[in-house]
């Protein structure tokens, strides 16, 4: 085992996940895929298992907001649309995207990170991000 | 010798049930350690929460203890956070510490924010 001082934030191996429903290319015409980390398909597996729901996949919405323009939304879906939604399966994981969503996460990378501070899903790598802001703890002090 | 007078004294953070439980299993090892909350430049806000493990307290750090649990916090952070409450939250896709801070002027609600070129 590695020093657990430094044993933050480390990206495992991910995976290019295979496309189970719903292709889509973007206007480029290449086909649009994502990777998802062996540590979130772990992770993932595990919420099926205690949900006894081998259908239940993370849904991973983009909308407009936040502080750089675009921000997503983590959740749990075991219904797609059959019109809207592409689906990635690696490893027996679920991850559900409708398409423009998709189009802004493209060749992104899904990842489960593990931090003394806490655990969560997060898209890391995102080729087509030019600023984010990286924590989801980030705060300013009100001058006194 | 005189005793000192007591002199009231608020602990700089609070900590929840939650985040006490949890502490004390992350303090649980072999090897003896000490948390210490920080908070390091980066985010679109300026600051963001940092956690490590340490040996010792800095020399300046501020010292708190709640139910048996001690935490410490890096005194350049000290006029950060001071006067929060620290808790643990977990659901199904994530768990992690949440800092509830009186001070906080702005701040990016989940941090999943970016923009694309």
């Amino acid at each position: 085992m590695g020093n657990v001082r430094t044993a933050r934030l480390s990206t495992s191996m991910p995976a290019r996940a295979a496309i189970v429903m719903n292709p889509r290319t973007d206007q480029s015409g290449s086909l649009m895929k994502i990777d998802i980390s062996q540590r979130a398909v772990k992770r993932l597996k595990e919420i099926q298992l205690k949900d006894s729901n081998a259908n239940l996949a993370l849904r991973i919405t983009v909308e407009s907001g936040g502080c750089h323009g675009f921000k997503y939304t983590i959740s749990l879906s075991d219904t797609f649309d059959e019109e809207e939604d592409t689906v990635f399966e690696e490893g027996g994981a679920k991850v559900v995207m409708d398409e423009p969503s998709l189009g802004l996460l493209k060749d992104s990378t899904i990842d489960y990170t593990t931090e003394l501070i806490g655990s969560q899903f997060k898209i890391v790598n995102n080729p087509h991000a030019t600023s984010s802001c990286g924590c989801g703890t980030s705060f300013d002090i009100k001058s006194l | 010798p005189a005793k000192k007078p007591l002199r009231p004294r608020k602990s700089a953070i609070t900590l929840t049930p939650s985040a006490t439980q949890h502490l004390r299993t992350l303090l649980a090892q072999p090897t003896p350690q000490l948390i210490r909350i920080g908070v390091k430049n980066r985010g679109c806000s300026g600051l963001a929460y940092h956690l490590e493990y340490v040996d010792r307290p800095g020399k300046f750090d501020e010292e708190v203890v709640q139910d048996g649990v001690k935490v410490l916090i890096d005194s350049k952070a000290l006029f950060s956070i001071i006067g929060s409450e620290m808790d643990w939250v977990e659901d199904k896709i994530s768990a992690r510490f949440v800092f509830r801070n009186p001070n906080i002027k702005e701040q990016c609600g989940c941090g999943e924010s970016f923009s694309v070129g």
